[in-house]
Order: structure tokens, then C-alpha cells, then sequence
């Protein structure tokens, strides 16, 4: 018992020393983690929302923007508390999630805005061969309507009206 | 009807076609006007209803209301709901400045909604280390979600509703992409509560 007591207290003494060591995050480190989390969040939105803007089906990345997004939240809300290690280790992975989310975003939206202009110039040239086919035909009706028209106005016969003086 | 006036009908009803058939075109390249943008936010009791919201709270005791988002700003917006705890005499926001509270948030939700979707949510709160010395009451501790926090709130005992009145309430924040940061939307909705031991 006598020689327990000492090599219990040392290890007691270890604990306090290392434990901090290991463990904590400090205040400063959370903060910049938060803050990179924050500008990384606003960019990978501002990202997603360019996307959908090009005309890409952004719902799965909607999806996972919640996902961090939520995590972001619970970082800020557990440093509030002052737990330290939680927040830093939430605002690290939010980090890391919005950044594969911001890349996948810019390759969607090249791939929108591709499909786009396609899109537009088929629709374009289909527009524009209808429209010369009203055009032509529009013409040719009137053309062949007003020869009708002409003629049955030559076949008339003068009507005669009689004189009232007569 | 004349020549002339066959002439004229033939020229607009072209000009009619040529535009129906040019419309799926135009639709893509024309951007119309669109209506107006904007978010509501509401709170609705347990029972998904506006009925039964909590009010006598007493410590320790869980409470449970819904936190809805609703989104008509054109495309997909970023959010934050802020979830804040104020006694009779903090401030709230002002919204003819469109200024939110200075009452520092406890808890806060944050999410994405898509155009026309809504986002709710539901919020348990409860009250704990309450205590009244004469007219004031003591707030030591706000847990959200099952996460405490330490508010240290007093409040007076108010004698024409008769009781000590804090109020939880929850301000709407959007991320605007010119700012580069949360802006506060002018929007919050709260929820008096007579808190006893």
C-alpha cells in the first residue's frame, strides 16, 4: 500500500500534465478553424447556387451542403458551450466536406452551361426553319389566294341599276 | 372586305405564327420578370399546429415547438436560424432598421432550402437552476436539443401578466452572395414563456 500511493499520485500528476496537452484545442485554434469552416460554407453555396443558375440539377448537392452545413451549426454551438475539441473537430470535417462539394458544383455547372448552348442553338435552328416555313408558305397562300380572289372579282358581272329619271 | 384588307389580315396573322413558333426560343434566351422574393419563417406548437404553444414553464420541464423556413427567393438560399433568449427589458430586433437583437445567440440551426421548399425543424427547450428571490428570478441554465447552455438571466416579476416573462426567440439570417457573409432578413418570430420553479 505504501508504494501504491506514490506511483498513483505520479500517474495523477502525468494525467493533469498530458491531458491538456492532448486534448484541448485552444480558443484561437477553434476560432480560425470556425472561420475557415464559415468562408468555406459561403463559397461552396455561392458555387452550388451558380450552378443551378447554369441550369444543373443541384439536389443532390443541395443535400450535402445541408449535411455540412448542419455540422457547421453544431461547431458554433459547442464552442459557445466551450467545448473546445467537438467544435475544432466539427468545423475541420465541415471543411473538408464543402470543399469536394464546391469542386463537384464547378463541374456540374461547366456541364449545364455546355448542355445549355446546345440547347439553345437546336431550339434556335429549329425556331428559325419554322419560321421560314410560315414565311414561305404564308406567301404562297397569299400569292395564290389573291389570284383567286382577282378572278372571281374579273368574273363579276356590272350590275345595272336603272335611272330614277327614266 | 378589300384586297387591301385580306392583304393586311394575311400580314398579321404571319407575324402571329412566326412568333408561336419562335417561342420556345425566345423563352430561353428572354428572361422575364420575375414576382417577388422573399422567406417567411413561423414556430408551430407540438402538434404541428398554431395551437398549444408553451407558456407556464416550469424548471426542468421540456418543451417542444416547430421551426418552419420557407423559401421564395427565386433560387436555392442559404439560412441560418439564430435561437435566442431575452428577459422584459433586452432588446428585440428592430425591424424598422432592420437591425437584428444585440441578445448574443444560444443555439442556431443552418441549412439550404430549394426554391419553394420549406425546412422545419423541431426545437426542444427546457429550463434548469431557476431561481426567485423576492421579485426577480434566476435563469442559470437553457438547454436546445439537449445541449445546455449558461445564460444567467433575471427577470421581474411582472405584475400585470403575472408572472417572470422571458421570451425564446428565433431571428432568420440568409447568405448574400454580395456581402460574402449572413445578413440578417428582417424576419423573426418569438414566444413569451412564464417561467416558474
Amino acid at each position: 500500500m505504501a508504494t501504491l500511493k506514490p506511483v498513483a499520485l505520479m500517474f495523477l500528476i502525468l494525467c493533469c500534465l498530458i491531458a491538456p496537452c492532448t486534448c484541448t484545442a485552444s480558443g484561437s485554434e477553434v476560432q480560425a478553424a470556425l472561420s475557415k469552416a464559415e468562408v468555406a460554407a459561403g463559397s461552396a453555396y455561392r458555387s452550388v447556387v451558380e450552378a443551378e443558375t447554369a441550369g444543373a440539377n443541384v439536389a443532390d448537392l443541395l443535400l450535402r451542403l445541408n449535411d455540412s452545413l448542419s455540422m457547421l451549426a453544431k461547431a458554433q454551438v459547442q464552442y459557445r458551450v466551450g467545448n473546445l475539441d467537438q467544435a475544432l473537430s466539427l468545423a475541420n470535417q465541415c471543411s473538408d466536406s464543402l470543399s469536394g462539394i464546391e469542386a463537384e458544383a464547378s463541374i456540374v455547372k461547366e456541364a449545364a452551361g455546355a448542355n445549355g448552348s446546345q440547347r439553345i442553338l437546336i431550339s434556335a435552328s429549329f425556331s428559325a426553319s419554322a419560321v421560314a416555313a410560315v414565311l414561305v408558305s404564308c406567301f404562297f397562300g397569299w400569292v395564290l389566294f389573291k389570284r383567286r380572289f382577282l378572278r372571281k372579282v374579273m368574273g363579276m358581272k356590272p350590275e345595272v341599276q336603272a335611272r330614277e329619271s327614266e | 372586305m378589300n384586297l387591301n384588307e385580306y392583304h393586311a389580315l394575311f400580314i398579321g396573322s404571319t407575324m402571329v405564327l412566326m412568333l408561336i413558333v419562335a417561342s420556345p426560343t425566345l423563352g430561353l434566351v428572354l428572361s422575364l420578370p420575375s414576382g417577388e422574393r422573399f422567406s417567411e419563417l413561423w414556430i408551430l406548437g407540438p402538434d404541428h399546429m398554431a395551437d398549444n404553444y408553451p407558456f407556464n414553464v416550469r424548471a426542468g420541464e421540456e418543451c417542444t415547438v416547430i421551426v418552419g423556413v420557407s423559401c421564395h427567393m427565386g433560387r436555392s438560399a442559404y439560412y441560418a436560424v439564430y435561437v435566442k433568449l431575452r428577459n422584459q427589458t433586452e432588446p428585440l430586433p428592430n425591424a424598422s432598421a432592420a437591425v437584428p437583437s444585440p441578445v448574443d445567440p444560444e443555439y442556431e440551426y443552418r441549412f439550404v432550402v430549394a426554391e419553394g421548399q420549406t425546412w422545419e425543424s423541431k426545437l426542444t427547450f427546457a429550463f434548469s437552476d431557476v431561481s426567485v428571490h423576492d421579485n426577480v428570478t434566476l435563469l442559470r441554465h437553457l438547454s436546445v436539443n439537449g445541449v445546455t447552455f449558461e445564460v444567467d438571466s433575471t427577470s421581474l416579476w411582472d405584475s400585470d401578466g403575472k408572472g417572470f416573462f422571458y421570451q425564446v426567440f428565433f431571428e432568420l439570417w440568409m447568405y448574400d452572395t454580395e456581402a460574402k457573409s449572413l445578413e440578417y432578413d428582417n424576419r423573426f418570430v418569438g414566444l413569451w414563456l412564464n417561467v416558474t420553479v
